[in-house]
């Protein structure tokens, strides 16, 4: 359903995605590791639109979006969270997720009638803060809020775009081991019917949720397999998980 | 950013001293009433921009300066009636910046605002050399709309004055209905993440359009209405200064508040006529209160009396 095609980009002389191509099946957990550097967040960047191809297709429910831009990608159903939490500082958790929610149902173009009026929107807004677990924390704002919970907030505004496919950039990224659990619970617990591919760099939380992994080095695919695949390969051990 | 309540107890208090000021003001009253009322409607559109969707505009100006001329142009050469007039003349605003901002809005942080100037002056240098408009002696004669079906004569300045004031209020109803709105949330998301905006499938570039065309419009109506007033245009109404002005009464007033922009244009106003009758470096005085209000009071009037009221409340209780 998300298919990529011999991807290339490159930086000037740095070549930071060789020849790229997998495909992702309509409710796979696939998941994406890789040494720092191995471009994978410039992979999930060709895949949203945010940085262009040089080279290659990438297809989404089997419609080329090789040319659409970020937002039109959006609105067809990809949606992804950010490495680097990216959320809308001057509101509240409600005032974000209602944000994308409105974003979501297509209603932008109203300009005539209260936003809080969309009685469904803060529905949904707050079915999604439960989801991620920022249901007691609504009304704080977002600069007020630790970074636990912005990264938990980073997730869902993912997910209130309604999304068909899902890219989360290390979304356990600098959380403490309790809050990495209900992340991994949270990711575990998305409904089957949701195509997701993560960027993980801790492996319990990969080994966990995929049910394929990717393992990218120095922009090119080292190796794909099943974990079971992963875990036993001798050239990904070498590259990636050391000596573990 | 301020809260819908709070706006919307700003706007209250603004109409009341609004109002006991027409009921009490003399001959002279009625000029400053409208010349405030006309800068605040300026002011508020200009906020749109600035305050809500982070767009910071230094040739506003050109919208005004449109209607103004559409309207004089409209009622003194072609014998238009001056609500026909004052139709098109919002429309022709409204136009012009929906060209101008196609592509202005892709541009970001100082190119917009490079952008914005280089139209401002580009249309002010064209009237100011256009023979047809009058070129620089500008164009005198400008008819007023003509109330008189429902008995009121718009040349009284009395009638003028709350002529005026209707204006400003209907121009807030319409920029607080787009603030409400999923519209406006948009542009204040754009404004906060752009990027996380577009990622979430928001078509920056059409809602910014959008809010660039509703400025453009309504500061073609405060043209009109300067024209009316004054029954007189000239390029002076488009010099870059008068941009620039409203930017000060915008930060002046407090930024995304729409009512602090409101109460800026009053303060500006009532301090020039003061200062200036006082002195002959009134722009030197208005200058130095310039940069003590944003050291003061860095988030304008609405933000510092917001503050204030919060601690008397608390002081109440």
């Amino acid at each position: 359903m998300l298919c990529a095609d011999g991807l290339q980009k490159r930086f000037g002389a740095l070549v930071v995605t060789r020849n790229v191509s997998f495909a992702l099946e309509p409710g796979e957990r696939r998941a994406l590791i890789g040494p720092n550097g191995a471009g994978k967040t410039t992979l999930f960047d060709l895949l949203t639109g945010e940085q262009r191809v040089d080279a290659g297709r990438i297809e989404f429910n089997s419609r080329d979006i090789t040319a659409d831009t970020p937002d039109a990608r959006a609105r067809a159903g990809l949606g992804r969270s950010f490495q680097r939490n990216s959320l809308f500082a001057g509101m509240s958790v409600a005032e974000n997720l209602v944000t994308a929610a409105a974003l979501a149902s297509g209603i932008g173009k109203v300009f005539w009638k209260p936003l809080v009026r969309y009685t469904r929107l803060r529905a949904k807004a707050e079915e999604i803060a439960n989801a991620v677990g920022l249901g007691d924390a609504m009304d704080v704002g977002v600069e007020a809020l630790p970074y636990g919970f912005q990264r938990q907030l980073e997730v869902g505004l993912a997910l209130a775009l309604d999304p068909v496919a899902l890219l989360l950039d290390e979304p356990t990224a600098g959380m403490s081991p309790e809050e990495t659990v209900a992340m991994k619970a949270l990711i575990a617990g998305l409904p089957r019917s949701l195509t997701v591919l993560v960027i993980e760099h801790d492996m319990d939380v990969v080994f966990d949720i995929a049910d394929h992994i990717t393992v990218l080095d120095a922009g090119s695919i080292l190796f794909e397999g099943t974990p079971e695949e992963v875990r036993g390969s001798a050239e990904v051990r070498a590259r990636y998980l050391g000596e573990a | 950013m301020s809260s819908a309540r709070g706006r919307s107890a700003g706007a209250a208090l603004l109409a009341v001293v609004a109002l006991a000021a027409w009921l009490s003001v003399g001959y002279f009253g009625y000029e400053l009433i409208t010349e405030i009322a006309i800068l605040a409607i300026f002011a508020m559109s200009l906020d749109l921009l600035v305050g809500f969707a982070g767009m910071v505009s230094l040739g506003h100006a050109a919208f005004y300066g449109i209607g103004a001329y559409a309207i004089a142009a409209c009622t003194t050469m072609l014998g238009w009636s001056a609500f026909s007039a004052m139709v098109l003349a919002v429309a022709a605003s409204a136009a012009v910046a929906g060209i101008v901002g196609a592509f202005a809005v892709r541009l970001g942080g100082v190119f917009f605002i490079m952008v914005t100037l280089a139209v401002g002056e580009a249309v002010h240098a064209y009237l100011f050399k256009a023979r047809a408009f009058g070129g620089d002696d500008g164009l005198a004669g400008v008819t007023q709309l003509d109330l008189g079906a429902i008995g009121i004569d718009l040349a009284d300045p009395r009638a003028f004055a709350a002529f005026a004031l209707m204006a400003t209020g209907l121009s807030y109803a319409i920029l607080e209905t787009v603030v409400r709105s999923p519209f406006g949330c948009l542009l204040v998301a754009i404004h906060q993440n752009e990027r996380r905006a577009r990622a979430l499938g928001c078509r920056v570039e059409r809602v910014k359009l959008g809010a660039f065309t509703l400025a453009g419009a309504l500061a073609g109506l405060a043209g009109t209405l300067t024209a009316q007033h004054t029954r007189f245009i000239s390029p002076e109404l488009l010099a870059w200064t008068v941009s620039g002005e409203a930017l000060i009464v915008v930060i002046v007033g407090g930024m995304g508040s729409l009512v602090g922009p409101a109460a800026g244009a009053a303060v500006i106003v009532l301090a020039k006529h003061w200062v200036s009758g006082a002195t002959e470096f009134w722009m030197l005085c208005m200058g130095l209160a310039f940069i003590a209000v944003v050291v003061l009071a860095p988030n304008g009037l609405y933000a510092s009396l917001a503050a204030l009221l919060r601690r008397l409340r608390r002081v109440v209780r």
